[in-house]
């Protein structure tokens, strides 16, 4: 045998070691809780045989409370590039049965190098999390690390996108390189997500709660709104990522936006059986969206979160396109803290990866009360505007039925810039319903009256007659064309393109100041 | 904030019972239209958050209900 020969037979044995990762033991115990490994994670999430690994030789640097000259295999990271669906992606994956993915000086430098990787040769950033947190026995060295990832996140937001996935315990300091990427990944019965856990929980306040109910898939999906997509498995997770990838460009250059083939909608739509006359009468507002995009499809961001609003992708002419509708069937579509915070961050991602955004607008205003005040409906609802005026892709609003007052202004109008403002002829443009309207104005009318109900529903008509219309704005050209909703894909499609290289310049600044 | 409770069906603003499409001992499947509540100039659809069986209905048609009134109890 060749002295090559020997070194590379050497080279394999080495790296079949520490392929192993923490052993059978742990592989097995990782099993039974119903995990992936590292690196099964990533032969299932990338293309077949795409996957390059670095960094599998490095040491960790714990020297106190006997971690000195123990083994990590790959310091309980996996690191490296492959592909998904055919195009370049950098991944990182914790292994878990490595000290418990415990995150340590040099396992976090192994991701900062990949981070650094994504970032100069923009192509995304996949990270899977499952790691029990700072590598104690590394002290300070570990919460280094996590303040470097951070500044990575930091910086390439806007520029690559970035996928977090959450594929076993991320607590802690950790939670906080998740929160920071674009779009964060759970799975039900896997994920588990928080600050401090329960037992510092019961411990200070004397709360007991489970690791699942405190920071589970569905309270992130649902309540706290830290995920973006929910699973019921590691795989069904993969496929999610695999289909977000193919709407999302790879980074911040025009030229990286990706097409496909233009399709027809599958659905022959009748618009009548999906939007009903009377305004009072809920729908759901996908089915509009889905009138619209090429094959039917449409991908929802948050679907579980804030539902009152609707965000997600889909393709008009095989150009992906991100959809903004409030949804008439969830709290009759009204605009309130969560639903702004949702759909702001959307719309800045769209904006920030040259994404088109659509809006569908059917609301009845923002959301009245106490809480809705006290929770700072104000700060929070003005990130809707901020988002939408700052956007430079092109917009385009379709008003299906109501727009009244705050609502309708937050809604991509025309008056925050949008590019095209549509309305069919069944909508209601006013500064707010003709009930509270006739109240206001004709007050004395009313009360002087000698029927004074009669008087009262009469006058409620005589505004609906003047304003719940869509002409009033038309007349002043705050609407471009009022027009049939058959006619909506074709509308669309006219202007998305009309709108291709439009070029929007805002005065220089080093950034703005959303209300964050 | 405690999780909510799905066997609790609560208003989510003030608003008048304009239909109770379910009665005590009812089985319910998720998805379920249990009321028709009008609020924000809106017939909304009130929705069985969890398939369940009606424990209680604590409004009927016509009724005005504040917030967070619970108008359906599930078991």
């Amino acid at each position: 045998m060749s002295k090559l020969k020997q070194k590379i037979e050497e080279l394999k044995n080495h790296k079949a070691q520490i392929m192993l990762g923490g052993g059978e033991k742990a592989i097995a115990k990782q099993k039974d809780m119903g995990k992936k490994t590292a690196r099964e994670r990533i032969d299932a999430l990338l293309d077949k045989d795409s996957f390059l690994e670095y960094d599998m030789f490095i040491q960790h640097e714990a020297r106190e409370f006997g971690l000195l000259g123990k083994e990590l295999p790959a310091d309980g990271v996996i690191t490296g590039t492959g592909k998904i669906n055919g195009k370049q992606v950098a991944v990182f994956a914790q292994d878990f049965t490595v000290a418990g993915g415990s995150l340590g000086f040099m396992h976090a430098k192994k991701i900062t190098k990949i981070m650094d990787i994504a970032l100069n040769n923009r192509i995304p950033l996949i990270g899977i999390n499952d790691s029990g947190g700072a590598r104690i026995q590394e002290g300070v060295g570990a919460l280094a690390g996590y303040g470097e990832i951070f500044y990575r996140n930091t910086v390439s937001s806007g520029v690559i996108p970035q996928l977090s996935v959450i594929l076993g315990p991320c607590a802690g300091g950790a939670v906080y390189s998740p929160a920071l990427t674009d779009f964060v990944f759970v799975v039900e019965g896997v994920s588990k997500m928080f600050i401090t856990g329960p037992d510092v929980i019961k411990t200070v306040l004397g709360e007991e709660i489970s690791q699942e109910d405190l920071g589970g898939a569905r309270v992130h999906g649902e309540i706290t709104g830290n995920a973006h997509f929910c699973a019921a498995s590691e795989d069904e997770c993969f496929d999610q990522i695999r289909t977000l990838l193919d709407y999302i460009p790879h980074n911040n250059n025009k030229e990286s936006l990706c097409s496909t083939t233009a399709k027809e909608p599958l659905r022959e739509t009748e618009i009548e059986s999906i939007v009903p006359d009377d305004p009072k009468i809920p729908y759901d507002v996908r089915d509009v969206i889905k009138s619209v995009t090429d094959g039917s499809v449409f991908f929802e961001v948050q679907s579980l979160f804030a539902p009152n609003i609707v965000v997600g992708y889909g393709r008009i002419s095989g150009e992906t396109v991100g959809f903004v509708a409030n949804q008439p069937d969830a709290l009759a579509g009204v605009l309130d803290c969560d639903s702004a915070d949702k759909a702001a961050r959307f719309i800045r991602f769209c904006d920030a990866f040259n994404i088109p955004l659509v809006t569908f607008e059917d609301l009845p205003g923002y959301l009245p009360g106490v809480d809705q005040e006290y929770m700072g409906v104000i700060r929070h609802g003005a990130k809707i505007l901020y988002a939408y005026s700052e956007a430079t892709v092109p917009r385009i609003t379709v008003i299906l039925r109501k727009a009244y007052g705050g609502g309708y202004i937050a809604m991509n109008s025309r008056h925050l810039h949008a590019d095209f403002v549509f309305a069919w002829p069944l909508a209601e443009i006013a500064v707010m319903g003709a009930e509270g309207a006739a109240n206001v104005i004709f007050r004395k009318d009313i009360a002087e009256a000698e029927n004074p109900e009669e008087e009262r529903t009469r006058k409620i008509q005589e505004y609906k007659d003047k304003f719940a219309n869509p002409y009033v704005a038309a007349g002043k050209g705050f609407i471009d064309a009022v027009i049939d909703p058959y006619e909506t894909r074709k509308y669309l499609i006219h202007t998305l393109n009309i709108c291709k290289n439009k070029k929007i310049e805002h005065p220089f600044k080093k950034h703005g100041n959303p209300p964050f | 904030m405690m999780i909510k409770n799905p066997k609790h069906i609560k208003s989510f603003l003030p608003g008048t019972i304009m239909d109770v499409k379910a009665a005590t001992g009812n089985i319910v499947k998720k998805g379920d239209v249990l009321i028709i509540f009008d609020a924000m100039k809106m017939h909304n659809r009130i929705v069985a958050p969890i398939d369940g069986t009606i424990k209680s209905v604590n409004v009927k048609q016509n009724d005005t209900v504040p917030k967070d009134f619970i108008m359906i109890e599930l078991e």
